[in-house]
């Protein structure tokens, strides 16, 4: 913050400000954009988390379990600890549940508990005034939850009346009746082998005959009156036994349930299930004096003890006495009183409470320190809100996965600092697939017309580096860059490639074919015909032929001496008919004395290639053309009478013989 | 997805969805560059062909620069002159377009009506000459349009031009006027017709006459037709005469290199040959040609790199001995085509096409009547002994070195190996381009180029295949790879005439062993361009290299050392060098073409290095994997320290690869 430290300042103070504003300004902006990065990054990764943070090696505070057993793991082994598993599951539960019920509690008839006399503003239930407290009837019910189908509204469900008791209503806490009635539920209800169709098991308790407060609502008297007519007034209240995991979370342990009016079949909330850490939310909903909490304020509660046994016991047992709730737990749940969970809160938060540290944030920005956090002992990384366990680990965290920011630490007496400026060295490249850097409009991987060859940006990186023992003392240097370090772990092609003479992205489709590799790109093929044309002193068949052959050889790249009756060999091959049908014969006959007279080829090699262009003739039937073409030039020779360089050959002395 | 949206003026919305287009990072600069897989020789420039664009600050800063470059060209800068653009060509042009235009203003110029008949065009060439003061008098210009036009009024080719042989106007002329473009333009190096590399050379080996490769085409030994020359009276006798004397002949001059013991036997075996029937003879004519060098090859070291290169051609005499029977089998021929008094005209063609052929085939007057397909044998055995005055009997085929008895040849072998090793200790980094020495009847001595330059002779040279300062290749049955090769410790590729064992004369490259062919071959890696990591471009291997492999070759245009000097001015100024020192006459330019090895960037921790080799009379560039290297890498090496020094240019380095 720009500290405004005097008022009476001159100018120049009033300037030094301005620029300590500008400074600060340039600091906000430093900062942004790394911060809202970090931020984005928060978010991502905790709707989608690429990695854990227990399994990282300075997290081990994370880490909950021990890896012990796997130094003794044997695959083998697995079967065998299943079944040890399995017994060891199986072993609470004992043949029976036992509940005994000590009584349905309802404060808005306090009266009746207080003096024990029949209840004289209970004007509904006139029958009823003993002196002893008042007997209510109580069905116990097995409900099973079955599956829902797809159409159902409801799940459908399987009741099964495991009996009824007489329940004392508000008995008195100093005395209460000596026996208590209870039921025995053997465990075998609950397999689920009958029928695979339930889903959980439900103990539902049914209040027949609930006396009602005197203060109901007026308006809501007609509904009333009905109600008592047909169901004499029935309140229920569900307890979950097994879930659909087949998990019991029930222990033995004092349970209060809240009753309600059947009318409204409301679940009550199952508060077991509520662990140490989601306490912190129910005071305050405590306090709003809203939600379900408030219900075992003022409705009817039913109280009872659960037991597991391995003998059923049925009708009325010596009343037990009332358990000591601990004093934490009164104010978090009464529902929930087992003392064995309230012990395992106690070490955690206690342990918590030793490892308390004040850390201290301090940013800077040009070497000057320009904001400072309050002192605070929160280990959770300030950009990620996760929890680091020791400050070694929040450091180590801070420093590898927030590489925008240098942070170094400064070890103060009573407190930890954290130095933090923005990372000038910070690589921010990218460093994923390419070619979608080149997707233009980008995220076209469902929109393509058809499959396409895409490039492969997955590495397997197996790096197994010496760690240094874990100390503190790392992070009070700020990092030399270290160049040899920097050399990136994975190789391959993670870049995009461009065409060389066109600079266009190669595709994947395209990266195996070498593009410009060839021996005779199209220019050079033309240029050697432009370069050939370009004679003033060669004619047009010679020029063709030479052509035809430098293109030859240029696709072929020969060696070598030794390799020119292979090319001849070729070039019959694969232009033989070409020069028949161009009429150029007797300049291939040329070219191939010219090879002859520069020793390339053997007259006998001259001899043979020439046999082979004759053999191709024959088959080509070009005889005509090339016969037509000698024609001319016969014809041409009489029509010029030029007097030749040799003379005619004169008729023969001997007999000619016949021509074949 | 968002939308755009728009209100029409007659309040009509339309909206079009919006897609986002990714920025895409610029790529570095890169200036236009042709592809090559093989070097280009180009002349130096004398005349400045651009003012190189550098941004217009620079030139406005540097101003000193410019001048001084145009002062490197002699002040010369393309399209000076201002009236340069009409030359010969566009003048004649425009003439005759003048000439047909219709005379548009005929009262302007009354007179012109008159005068038109005796001098139409005087008009037109004052006009032009009003236009153009600087090229003449409008008389000049006359005569220069008629002296133009007459030229190509006469024929449509030069006067030099022989006509084309298989047109109608073919004419008889001398062989070497036939043979000429094909000899002038033939490149006995790269095998092509005005090869890019060699033929700005001044020494462009022309045909040599004292070498022919493999057997000669003995007359055959049966008539091949009905009328066959041999069909004439006493001919048998006569060629059965004949041949005796030529092998008498060739005994004689083999006489000096065989011992005469062996000379004798032959004789008497070749006396033996005539006076067994004609079936007897093909086979004779083969022993004999395995005799002439074979024989010898048998006598000498079994490991004499010679043996091998003879014997295939022994292998490859004995395939076409067995073709040469064939003679008879009916062949391609036109004769049958035309009335039987028309094939006996001679015309300008055939003449001509008989001379090439019969320095080719000499008196087998059966092969070259095949292979002319216009005439008989008998015919062709009539013109030529009309021809027989003209032509000088036999060709001398005596060496111009005198040869040397092969036994020497183990302390030839010996005394290159010293050779080598003189070479590498004396470490001197001038390294000289070949040129093929022509020097007849003088051995090479000191006074030879090659052994000046310090080069080897290659087959190429004029001089005599024994040649002392002959290369004599390898005869490893390795990859040559490592120094135990004399090829690979000479900085040679092998060479696919000389070093046989391990395979370099193999077409299919899959059949070579040798490693060390491989500049030539032109198996390079595939490299991929991608923006560096340093600096600009970047090149890149797509498959991994093990240390020592052929990466590519560094191809570019071959210059001159001065227009080295020339064209490095410009490129230092831009910062951006693609010459390599190639040998003390010339440099390899990669500006305007080259390949993608031009892309690799400078290191001093590089992974490649660069090598001159010489490759088959060439000197070429060859950059390899200095350690193995991965997929992808990046391909750097070390512009300055290469072995002989190859980069005269490095542009200025830049900062961040001293990191």
């Amino acid at each position: 913050m720009p500290p405004k430290k005097r008022d009476k300042d001159s100018d120049s103070a009033a300037k030094s400000v301005q620029m300590d504003q500008m400074n600060h300004e340039l600091f906000l902006q430093a900062f942004e954009k790394p911060t809202q990065i970090y931020r984005f990054l928060k978010t991502r990764s905790q709707l989608s988390p690429i990695f854990l943070p227990r399994t990282l090696s300075y997290m081990r505070s994370r880490m909950s379990r021990t890896h012990k057993a796997r130094k003794e793991f044997k695959v083998n082994g697995i079967l065998a600890q299943v079944v040890a598993r399995k017994k060891k599951e199986a072993a609470p539960m004992a043949d029976f549940m036992t509940i005994t019920f000590l009584g349905v509690y309802d404060k808005k008839l306090e009266p009746a508990r207080c003096f024990r006399t029949p209840d004289q503003q209970d004007e509904n239930n006139a029958a009823s005034a003993p002196a002893a407290p008042e007997l209510i009837k109580l069905e116990t019910i097995l409900h099973k939850v079955c599956h829902k189908k797809r159409k159902d509204v409801t799940s459908p469900g399987l009741q099964v009346v495991l009996g009824e008791s007489q329940v004392p209503l508000n008995p008195s806490e100093e005395h209460p009746p000596p026996q208590a009635p209870t039921v025995s539920i053997p465990t075998e209800s609950f397999t689920r082998a009958s029928s695979n169709m339930v889903k959980s098991f439900n103990l539902m308790l049914k209040a027949l005959d609930m006396p009602q407060p005197n203060n109901d609502t007026e308006n809501a008297e007609p509904a009333a009156k009905r109600r008592r007519r047909e169901d004499a007034n029935v309140y229920t209240a569900e307890l979950l036994l097994f879930d659909k995991n087949n998990h019991c979370n029930l222990v033995a342990g004092d349970y209060e349930l809240s009753l309600k009016k059947l009318e409204a079949p409301v679940r009550i909330p199952k508060g077991r299930v509520n662990t140490w850490d989601k306490a912190m939310e129910v005071p305050v909903e405590l306090n709003k004096g809203s939600g379900q909490l408030e219900l075992f304020r003022t409705g009817p509660v039913i109280k009872f003890r659960l037991n597991w046994a391995s003998e059923p016991s049925s009708g009325m047992v010596e009343r037990p006495r009332m358990l000591e709730a601990s004093p934490s737990e009164s104010t978090t749940d009464k529902e929930n009183s087992t003392p064995s969970a309230d012990g395992q809160n106690n070490v955690v938060a206690k342990k918590k409470e030793a490892q308390k540290m004040h850390i201290v944030y301090q940013f800077l920005y040009n070497n000057n320190s320009r904001q400072q956090t309050e002192a605070c002992d929160d280990l959770h990384c300030p950009w990620c809100s996760l929890h680091c366990g020791n400050l070694y680990a929040l450091l180590k965290h801070l420093k590898l996965n927030h590489p925008r920011f240098c942070f170094t630490y400064v070890p103060l007496p009573d407190v930890a600092r954290i130095d933090i400026c923005i990372n000038e060295c910070f690589d921010g490249s990218y460093a994923g697939n390419a070619i979608d850097m080149i997707a233009q409009p980008p995220g076209l991987a469902f929109s393509r017309d058809g499959p396409v060859r895409r490039t492969c940006i997955t590495n397997v990186l197996v790096c197994r580096p010496k760690r240094p023992t874990p100390s503190m003392a790392e992070f009070l240097e700020p990092d030399d860059p270290d160049f040899e370090n920097q050399r990136s772990y994975t190789t391959g092609h993670n870049r995009l490639y461009h065409h060389t003479t066109t600079c266009l992205p190669i595709f994947p489709k395209e990266m195996d074919e070498d593009s410009e590799g060839e021996n005779d790109p199209p220019w050079l093929q033309k240029k050697t015909m432009m370069m050939i044309d370009e004679f003033t002193d060669v004619n047009e068949g010679e020029k063709e032929l030479m052509k035809m052959w430098n293109l030859h050889v240029m696709k072929h790249g020969y060696v070598g001496d030794c390799q020119i009756p292979l090319a001849v060999e070729m070039f019959i091959e694969a232009k033989g008919e070409e020069v028949l049908a161009k009429n150029l014969y007797r300049n291939f006959v040329v070219h191939m004395s010219s090879l002859f007279d520069f020793g390339l080829i053997s007259a006998v090699g001259v001899y043979t290639s020439l046999q082979k262009l004759h053999e191709l003739a024959n088959r080509q039937e070009c005889k005509m053309e090339l016969a037509s073409c000698w024609k001319a030039q016969r014809d041409h020779w009489h029509a010029c009478q030029k007097p030749p360089v040799l003379s005619p050959n004169p008729p023969t002395t001997t007999a000619a013989p016949e021509k074949n | 997805m968002k939308k755009a949206e728009i209100t029409t003026s007659d309040g009509e919305p339309q909206s079009k969805p919006i897609r986002m287009i990714n920025a895409v990072t610029p790529i570095p600069t890169m200036y236009t560059w042709a592809p090559i897989q093989q070097n280009f020789m180009v002349e130096d420039e004398t005349v400045l062909h651009n003012i190189p664009y550098m941004g217009d600050e620079i030139l406005e800063q540097d101003g000193a620069f410019i001048e001084e470059l145009i002062k490197n060209y002699d002040g010369k800068v393309h399209g000076d002159e201002s009236s340069g653009f009409i030359d010969d060509e566009l003048f004649v042009e425009l003439v005759d377009a003048l000439l047909a235009a219709p005379v548009e203003d005929p009262k302007k110029d009354p007179k012109s009506k008159t005068e038109k008949a005796p001098d139409p065009f005087i008009g037109i060439f004052q006009a032009i000459s009003a236009v153009f003061p600087d090229k003449g008098s409008p008389e000049e210009l006359k005569d220069k349009y008629f002296e133009l036009t007459d030229r190509s009024h006469l024929s449509t080719l030069p006067p030099e031009c022989t006509p084309n042989i298989d047109g109608p106007k073919a004419q008889s002329v001398p062989r070497e006027q036939t043979m000429h473009s094909f000899h002038t333009l033939f490149c006995r190096r790269c095998f092509k017709y005005d090869c890019f590399l060699h033929r700005l050379q001044a020494s462009h080996p022309g045909p040599s006459s004292q070498k022919r490769k493999g057997p000669d085409l003995k007359p055959f030994a049966e008539p091949c037709g009905t009328s066959c020359y041999m069909n004439l009276d006493g001919m048998k006798e006569k060629l059965v005469a004949e041949k005796a004397n030529e092998e008498a002949e060739e005994k004689e001059k083999n006489e000096k290199e065989k011992e005469k013991e062996k000379e004798k036997q032959e004789q008497e075996k070749a006396a033996n040959g005539e006076e067994k029937d004609d079936k007897m003879k093909p086979s004779k004519v083969r022993k004999h040609g395995s005799l002439d060098s074979g024989n010898e090859a048998s006598s000498e070291d079994s490991n004499d790199s010679m043996k091998t290169k003879e014997l295939k051609r022994c292998n490859s005499k004995t395939e076409a001995g067995k073709e040469q029977p064939s003679s008879n089998s009916s062949c391609f021929s036109l004769i049958g085509s035309v009335a039987p008094e028309d094939h006996l005209e001679w015309t300008g063609a055939d003449q001509s096409l008989f001379r090439a052929l019969q320095k080719v085939f000499l008196n087998n007057f059966c092969a070259i009547a095949q292979t002319m397909i216009t005439k008989t044998c008998l015919q062709v055995y009539e013109f030529a002994q009309k021809e027989a005055a003209d032509i000088p009997s036999e060709e001398s085929l005596k060496d111009h070195t005198p040869p040397r008895k092969k036994k020497k040849k183990h302390r030839l072998w010996s005394m290159h190996c010293r050779k080598i090793q003189l070479k590498k200790d004396s470490s001197s980094n001038h390294v000289y381009n070949f040129v093929p020495c022509d020097h007849p009847n003088q051995p090479c001595d000191q006074n030879c180029p090659c052994v000046g330059a310090q080069n080897f002779c290659e087959k190429f040279c004029q001089c005599s295949s024994d040649c002392q300062n002959r290369f004599p290749g390898c005869r490893c049955k390795a990859q040559c790879n490592t120094k135990q090769c004399p090829c690979y410790l000479a900085v040679r590729e092998c060479d696919p005439d000389l070093c046989q064992m391990c395979g370099a004369d193999q077409f299919d490259t899959t059949k070579i062993t040798c490693r060390n062919v491989s500049v030539q071959r032109g198996q390079h890696k595939h490299l991929l361009m991608a923006p560096s990591d340093v600096a600009g471009w970047g090149i890149f291997l797509k498959e991994s290299a093990q240390k020592n492999e052929f990466i590519s070759e560094y191809c570019g245009e071959i210059i001159s050392q001065d227009e080295a000097d020339r064209r490095g001015k410009v490129y230092d100024k831009y910062m951006c060098s693609f010459l390599f020192n190639l040998n003390n006459d010339f440099v390899v330019d990669a500006t305007r073409k080259g390949n993608k090895i031009r892309f690799a960037n400078h290191s001093i921790n590089p992974n490649c290095y660069a090598k001159v080799m010489m490759v088959n009379g060439d000197h070429r560039i060859g950059i390899f994997a200095k350690r193995a290297i991965l997929p992808g890498e990046e391909l750097f090496f070390d512009y300055r320290y290469g072995p002989t020094e190859q980069l005269k240019f490095v542009g200025i380095e830049r900062e961040m690869e001293f990191l």
